[in-house]
Formats: structure tokens, sequence, C-alpha cells
């Protein structure tokens, strides 16, 4: 689109105006994915991979959270669950931070 | 006829006819979280409670546990009569242990003066560099000697630290063991008087009534 500028006498100038960029819509098949907030309650630098969605997940430390898509979580949770050498039970990685 | 013991007169405090064997499990958290009882109703502070900031690491297949303490003690001497008294001070508590248990690492690193541990599956790691001279720790031991009951003795110590060198022995046809694990309490100014190092915790419903 080209605007001629009508104050200019001893020359004309054209002013060039970009095209509009209209934004894509969500591809079509795609919707977002629920997430969990999952605490971490090891005392550890973790990154792991979701097995459902091979997602990377990273916490930075004990109590740390970190959004965990839907599918992934149920495998999460049984991370760690293990029987102790005293006889007592671990506990899970982790545990589902509220609303 | 009286049977005749020897015995002192008047009120007198026997000991009572039961025996502790076997080592207490040892539990530590981070210095800076609160104790469970922070006071209790008696005015005292001990056992732990985790969180998921600051979880309470077990220290798994304890060997050669004891406890002793460090004194300052000087005699009071007189020249014309000799030594008249003992003055002594109280420097610290140390729980000494070797563990045989390594895994997980966040347990380990700890021990062994350590770095944060980094976790990606599958593996684990912490690095080895100076000592962290600012890391103090709640400590609780505890003993059931009566798994029926649930009567229990403990002993919890307000400020620790790992101190001294470690060895790690890796033997043939034995379990490998870190040995010279040393818990040293110090005196805790934030507690009161009467609790300055720690506290022995008895629980028996049948006796203490």
């Amino acid at each position: 689109m080209v605007i001629r500028s009508k104050d200019v006498r001893q020359s004309e100038s054209i002013e060039l105006l970009e095209p509009e960029v209209v934004e894509l819509a969500e591809e079509a098949g795609e919707t977002p994915v629920a997430t969990v907030n999952l605490r971490l309650m090891r005392d550890v630098q973790l990154t792991t991979t979701g097995k459902v969605t091979g997602k990377s997940y990273h916490w930075s430390g004990a109590g740390s959270i970190t959004p965990v898509d839907e599918p992934d979580v149920e495998l999460l949770l049984q991370r760690g669950v293990h029987k102790s050498c005293c006889g007592s039970l671990s506990k899970s990685y982790f545990e589902i931070v509220g609303d | 006829m009286a049977l005749v013991t020897g015995n002192p007169y008047g009120n007198i405090q026997v000991q009572e006819d039961i025996y502790l064997e076997s080592a207490p499990t040892i539990w530590f958290q981070d210095y800076t979280s609160a104790e469970f009882f922070a006071p209790d109703a008696d005015g005292y502070y001990w056992q732990l409670t985790g969180t998921s900031t600051y979880p309470v690491y077990e220290m798994g297949c304890a060997a050669n546990v004891s406890m002793t303490e460090n004194l300052t003690v000087n005699d009071v001497l007189c020249d014309n009569v000799g030594v008249k008294d003992t003055v002594q001070q109280r420097n610290y508590l140390e729980l000494q242990f070797t563990i045989r248990s390594f895994f997980p690492f966040d347990n380990l690193t700890h021990v062994l003066k350590g770095g944060a541990v980094t976790e990606t599956a599958p593996t684990q790691k912490f690095g080895m560099s100076t000592v962290n001279n600012n890391k103090f720790w709640h400590v609780y031991a505890a003993k059931v000697y009566d798994e029926i009951a649930g009567d229990y003795f403990a002993i919890h110590l307000h400020k620790a630290k790992f101190v001294n060198a470690f060895t790690i022995n890796m033997p043939f046809g034995s379990p490998w063991e870190v040995t010279g694990v040393v818990f040293r309490a110090f005196a805790d100014t934030t507690k009161p008087a009467n609790q300055r190092f720690g506290v022995f915790v008895r629980s028996d419903a049948s006796v203490i009534t």
C-alpha cells in the first residue's frame, strides 16, 4: 500500500507500509496438554524424561516444582518407591502440588 | 530374720532389669529446619519431621555405633592438700559409626562431605571439593527396645557436623563400608541451657506412668 504525502511540495515522499502479518492459529490437531505440578522430594538436581511423552523435565533441588504433562505423571510418581535396608518403605521422588 | 545385704538405708533409686542391645537407627536433617517438637510440652526440642525442602536422611545399616563426649578437665590443685576438685566443661558430644549402605547418593554425599547430587537417569553424580564448614545437622538416633509395646529410647543432638576423615573399606567377600563417620554435636546457643547439646528421650508406658 502506498501513501503519498500531501504536504511535501518539492519532492514526493512515498511511505511503504509493511504488509500485515497474519499469525496462524494453532495447527489443526494440536490441543493443549494438561499439566500437573510435581514437587521433588529428594535432595538432588534431577533431569528426567517422561516415559509417555518423551519430554524432558528438570528439577533444581529438593522442594522445587515443575509442571509435568499429565500422561507422564503416573510413572513419575512410582519412581523411587522401594524397600529400604532397615525395613521401611521409601517414598516417591515426587508429590503432587495442589492448585 | 531379715536378709543382710549391706544395702544403704532410706530412699534408694534402683536400676531396672531392662537391657538395651543392638544399635539405634540414625537419621539426620538440615539444621535449618525446625525440630518436630520445638518445643514439646516439657520445653524440650527433639524429633525430626522431613519436608520437601529438608528431607530426613536415614543412615541405613549402621555398625559399630558408639557415643562419647569430649571434656576439658582441669584439677583444682592446692599445694598444701593436693587435688581438691576437678573442674569439667563439656566441649561436644560425638556419635560415631560405620555405614554399609552406600546408596542413594543423596544420603552418601553428606556423610562424605561431598557436593550436591545431580541425577540424570540412569546416573547420579556428586563432586568432591572443599568441605563446606557451614553445614550443620539435627541428629536423631532411636532404639525401640520393646517392639510389641512400642517402648523406645532416643538421642537427639541439636547441632552436629560430620567431622574427621572417612575411610571406605572395600574388602574381598565382605560389604564395602564407610568407617570414621563421626557426628560432632556442638552447643546450640538457641536452645535452653538445660539442653544445649541435645536431649535423651525414653518412652515406656508400662514403667513411666
